[in-house]
């Protein structure tokens, strides 16, 4: 079939927004211009990062996530939170951060607590076993394994505390770093809606407890 | 089929945009600020004073029956009271314990979802407000200058409380909104626990 228009005209220029893809592709033109954009932000400078009120919430901040071993238990408390269903999902996620400051205060105020190390192993291993195995005790008794770990969490990284940081605004970030961890727990929890995804959760519960293992055994 | 998006190019650029985090300005917020504004700013800056308010207004929001006139009618007086014997400097300094101690107990009763006594709401209330008054001792300067830092500190904490205390109230309608300013509460307790450690080691 012939053409209608004139073969000898130029065709017109095209823009970004017009360039067209086959139906199930995605157009490229839009985010063509996003990565254009972001070649030209400019890098953010982060002078006085460990003093004052700033500093002091970006050092709590970075505090609970600095450690695998801790990340891995937190993530785990809002796998078996989302796992055990209703309201164990809001529930340990409540407990574990105020019994994980009380045991942050103590370790503020250096009072010893033995095994604090071994003990936040354990607490991969248990936690990663519990998501593993789909386990589901009853609420209490989940809320006291999840309290029991928390002040061993909590006590490490109160004795680990930077005396130079400001205490409100690192305790402010400290919570909410921990807070945010176990969120990402109960939206990787969530996946057990579908029966792929409790493979998936239950999977990420093994890695946990492998996790575990090895910082009880001095591998990682 | 074409892709929506395809129309609108800018927009996944606005998206990425605003996830970009903004630089910190460090010392911006207060120098150069003085009077009303610096009154205004006050609270907003003080994060204890903060945790205080948030906590406050999520208590208002989750009582029922729902009451937001009344306390707000104690809180504002014990506030005015407060922040005029910082600034006759009557009390010039208040126990360190005192703002994190607040919060914590509002905090706790958030966590819990309490409903408590008028008499005991309307008492930390008070204890809360004249707290926050006493700890915002306005800079020194001219008289005017010192009513109008003390006006803007006072407005902003009326505001916020009852500000929360409406979103609270309005976000208690649904079960899963209710359990996150529960877990908002909880989040303040550890806070305010932590606080209090540091403290004590002073």
């Amino acid at each position: 079939m012939k053409s209608e228009s004139d073969p000898n005209s130029m065709p017109a220029r095209k823009t970004s927004s017009q360039i067209r893809c086959p139906a199930d592709a995605i157009p490229l033109g839009p985010w063509l211009t996003t990565v254009s954009f972001l070649l030209l932000l400019p890098a953010t400078a982060s002078a006085h990062t460990g003093t004052g009120a700033v500093g002091g919430f970006l050092s709590g901040f970075k505090h609970p996530v600095g450690g695998l071993d801790h990340v891995v238990a937190m993530v785990a408390v809002g796998l078996w939170g989302a796992f055990l269903g209703g309201r164990a999902m809001w529930l340990l996620p409540v407990v574990f951060p105020v019994v994980m400051a009380f045991g942050g205060a103590l370790g503020v105020m250096g009072v010893p607590i033995p095994f604090v190390e071994k003990a936040i192993a354990l607490s991969g291993i248990v936690l990663g076993l519990m998501v593993a195995f789909a386990a589901r005790p009853n609420l209490k008794i989940a809320a006291i394994i999840v309290g029991v770990f928390a002040i061993f969490h909590g006590h490490a990284h109160g004795t680990e505390l930077p005396t130079a940081a400001n205490p409100m605004t690192y305790a402010i970030g400290f919570v909410i770093s921990t807070g945010l961890l176990h969120l990402s727990g109960i939206a990787l929890g969530l996946l057990t809606r579908w029966p792929r995804g409790k493979i998936v959760v239950r999977s990420g519960g093994v890695a946990i407890a492998l996790v575990g293992f090895g910082f009880l055994f001095k591998l990682l | 089929m074409q892709h929506r998006i395809s129309r609108s190019p800018l927009l996944p650029s606005v998206f990425v945009l605003l996830a970009v985090p903004t630089g910190a300005q460090a010392h911006g917020a207060i120098k150069g600020l003085e009077g009303f504004t610096s009154g205004l700013v006050h609270p907003l800056t003080t994060p204890a004073h903060v945790l205080v308010i948030v906590a406050l207004g999520l208590l208002l929001g989750q009582q029922k029956p729902l009451d937001l006139k009344r306390p707000l009618l104690v809180l504002m007086p014990f506030l005015a009271a407060g922040l005029a014997f910082a600034a006759t400097g009557i009390i010039a300094e208040i126990y360190q314990f005192l703002l994190p101690g607040i919060a914590l107990c509002v905090a706790t009763l958030v966590a819990l979802q309490k409903t408590i006594p008028q008499m005991a709401r309307n008492a930390l209330f008070a204890l809360a407000a004249v707290a926050i008054g006493l700890d915002s001792a306005p800079e020194p300067g001219s008289a005017a200058m010192i009513v109008k830092s003390l006006l803007g500190t006072w407005i902003v904490v009326v505001f916020l409380v009852f500000d929360v205390g409406s979103y609270a109230a309005l976000a208690g309608r649904k079960e899963w909104s209710q359990i996150g300013l529960r877990v908002i509460g909880s989040w303040i307790v550890a806070i305010s626990l932590l606080v209090l450690a540091f403290e004590l080691k002073k």
